[in-house]
């Protein structure tokens, strides 16, 4: 007898433990929004990553925001404003457009452009430089003329 | 030679910018690049439940007074560091909210009985408050003047420096 409760409590153990996997949440789209714009954010506390990749509290409780946002239909630009009001442009990867950013990035387009103007005033400076005509008189050429055919002759 | 100058200083001048963002002042603050977006702002008042009693704590009750908002944690480490500090401005009546962040409320008391309390009051962070002030770490400290504008954040653990160059002064600037 006791071996058979036993048994049967064995058996049932398997049962109990077994049930089908859930999904982690319910609402896919809902996740979905917040895995797009979690990878959008860096994560302040362990910088060189997003809010998806880390594993801080910090990034938690991001996430958190962003669930909570996002459940009041809040749109991303609108999540992206009210972070980058508490924590600065620096939370959002994508810089936004101001004239400083705007110098950091064109300034390289702007030096090749530089360059450029430069390489081609250089090259037409070099074209325009005419050589001098040569002043050759005829009884000069008639001895060219001559010193050249000789040898086929 | 004379064609190379002009090269050269903008070669020099491109070097000192770069230069200036590698190890400039911006980068010396232990490399940390976050600007704060909270000075000169009003806070962003708050109700939240006090660590030590079972009831609300309203921060615009504070309009009219000087105070600091100290957010800190039990497992932070370098809230030990600036606690003989912050020690040092509660004897000399300087007014610390604590903001307890990212704990437990055993933890957090079991942490000041070995520590000492320099705090006016502590609240319990409920992840909205932080996330208001921008803080991401522990601890940060809020100077708060008496219309309840941000007057000065500190980054990081307030040294003895800190206090007597910095707070003490404006405090006294604040209050007067």
């Amino acid at each position: 007898m006791k071996y058979a409760v036993m048994i049967a409590l064995l058996l049932s153990m398997g049962l109990a433990i077994a049930k089908e996997a859930q999904p982690m949440v319910g609402d896919t789209v809902l996740e979905q929004k917040i895995h797009d714009l979690s990878k959008e954010l860096r994560c302040l506390k362990c910088q060189n990553q997003s809010i998806f990749d880390s594993k801080s509290g910090f990034a938690d409780q991001i996430r958190g925001e962003l669930r909570d946002q996002f459940q009041e239909g809040k749109t991303d630009q609108e999540i992206k404003a009210f972070l980058t009001d508490r924590y600065g442009d620096f939370i959002v990867y994508e810089p936004p457009f101001t004239l400083a950013n705007m110098l950091v990035w064109e300034f390289p387009v702007a030096l090749l452009i530089i360059a450029i103007l430069v390489l081609v005033t250089a090259i037409r400076k070099q074209q325009g430089r005419t050589r001098p005509e040569a002043t050759v008189s005829d009884e000069q050429s008639e001895r060219v003329k001559k010193l050249l055919s000789k040898g086929e002759s | 030679m004379n064609k190379f100058i002009i090269p050269l200083i903008v070669f020099m001048a491109i070097s000192v910018l770069l230069l200036w963002g590698l190890f400039g002042p911006e980068r010396r603050a232990g490399g940390v690049l976050v600007k704060t977006t909270q000075i000169d702002r009003s806070i962003r008042d708050f109700q939240l439940q006090r660590l030590y009693k079972n009831e609300q704590f309203a921060s615009d009750s504070l309009r009219g007074k000087v105070w600091m908002l100290n957010v800190w944690a039990s497992w932070c480490v370098a809230c030990v560091q600036e606690h003989r500090v912050l020690q040092a401005m509660a004897s000399e009546n300087i007014a610390i909210y604590g903001l307890n962040y990212k704990d437990k409320p055993t933890d957090a008391k079991r942490w000041l009985a070995e520590h000492g309390n320099p705090y006016a009051l502590i609240v319990m962070d409920n992840s909205k408050v932080s996330l208001d002030f921008g803080v991401y770490g522990v601890p940060e400290s809020f100077l708060i003047d008496k219309k309840g504008v941000i007057r000065k954040k500190f980054t990081g653990p307030i040294s003895w420096k800190d206090y007597q160059d910095v707070i003490k002064p404006m405090v006294k600037e604040l209050e007067g």
